[in-house]
């Protein structure tokens, strides 16, 4: 498909949106936590994708390319932003599948809470832990994203998780 | 995602991983049904992408096919070209400044003029007054130097052979 976009077929590029819209707007939306700036980082990163397939190799799936660009795309915007908006954005959405207004708002709080530490962990934790749980991808796939080495890619998530352990106190799964 | 990475074994690590992915699949959201249309609408007006050189010629590399030989002789010549292009711009630029290659860089001033420096002041500074002033004193009284045995540091300093017959 990405050939075939290179030659000149826009129609392919649909193609490539319609399979790979779901991680790719998930992505933003775990990292974000607001629907409208999912889709605004979503759409950014498509176009953004766009610009540059020439530059894409084909070394590992193309979806695992999008989402790592969403990804960045994602993060750049919520650093952007006010620190006051994370709260509005719990606030505002707590949970689609809760009746209880107490405990939705309790479950809007954690999300924001798990969605501060990620992203206040320092680089390269950060992206390996995103794309990890929030871009849905396998350690192999953030390794051929990233173009580090598996072990690299493994020992930077598990110092992650154990900043994020570290951060988030032992209540974490409760 | 949760438990499929061996790595994590410490407790505390299991619970963050599990907190996560309970975090992911709570947000397992799809976007607004419009939204591939909206992404289309936005990449209409752009400029159609093109593959560079270097990633054609490293798909080139990569790919088993008929191109592939071609693909490596090209580089081979275009790393023999550009090594010779270099050398020949390396010798251009040293015909250019021929003087200032050859004593600009900084070793060679520094070993030139510490040395003569250092040794100069001890050897003539020393040679050259004394003759003035001790060959003088030396060369006179010398033959009444058997009285002025005191004064023998002066001439002790001054014992250059060179320097006596100078004066005659």
């Amino acid at each position: 498909m990405v050939d075939a976009v290179l030659r000149g077929d826009r129609d392919a590029f649909r193609a490539i949106v319609d399979r790979t819209q779901g991680p790719v707007y998930r992505a933003c939306l775990r990292i974000l936590g607001s629907v409208p700036e999912a889709e605004d980082a979503a759409q950014e990163s498509f176009v953004t994708a766009f610009r540059s397939l020439g530059g894409f190799r084909g070394e590992g799936p193309l979806q695992a390319w999008l989402v790592r660009i969403a990804t960045r795309s994602a993060l750049r915007r919520r650093a952007q932003r006010r620190p006051t908006s994370d709260i509005s954005v719990a606030l505002a959405r707590p949970s689609g599948r809760t009746d209880d207004p107490l405990h939705a708002t309790l479950l809007g709080e954690r999300r924001a809470e798990v969605r501060s530490a990620v992203a206040a962990l320092d680089e390269p934790y950060r992206e390996v832990v995103a794309l990890r749980y929030f871009g849905e991808l396998s350690l192999d796939e953030v390794a051929t994203a990233t173009g580090r080495p598996l072990n690299t890619i493994k020992t930077q998530l598990r110092r992650g998780l154990q900043r994020l352990a570290g951060e988030m106190g032992p209540e974490a799964a409760s | 995602m949760s438990g499929r990475d061996p790595e994590l074994d410490r407790p505390e690590l299991r619970r963050i991983d599990q907190t996560l992915t309970d975090y992911a699949v709570s947000t397992d959201d799809a976007p607004s049904p419009g939204f591939a249309d909206w992404v289309m609408r936005s990449v209409a007006n752009e400029p159609l992408p093109r593959r560079g050189l270097l990633v054609s010629l490293g798909l080139l590399l990569t790919t088993p096919g008929p191109y592939r030989m071609v693909a490596q002789a090209a580089v081979v010549v275009v790393i023999v070209v550009a090594g010779i292009g270099s050398g020949v711009a390396i010798g251009q630029i040293d015909n250019l400044f021929p003087d200032k290659v050859g004593t600009s860089p900084s070793p060679l001033p520094s070993l030139e003029a510490s040395p003569p420096s250092s040794p100069r002041p001890t050897v003539s500074p020393t040679a050259t007054p004394p003759p003035t002033l001790t060959p003088t004193r030396s060369a006179a009284p010398s033959p009444e130097e058997s009285e002025e045995e005191s004064e023998t540091p002066e001439p002790s300093e001054t014992p250059n052979p060179s320097e006596t017959p100078e004066p005659n």
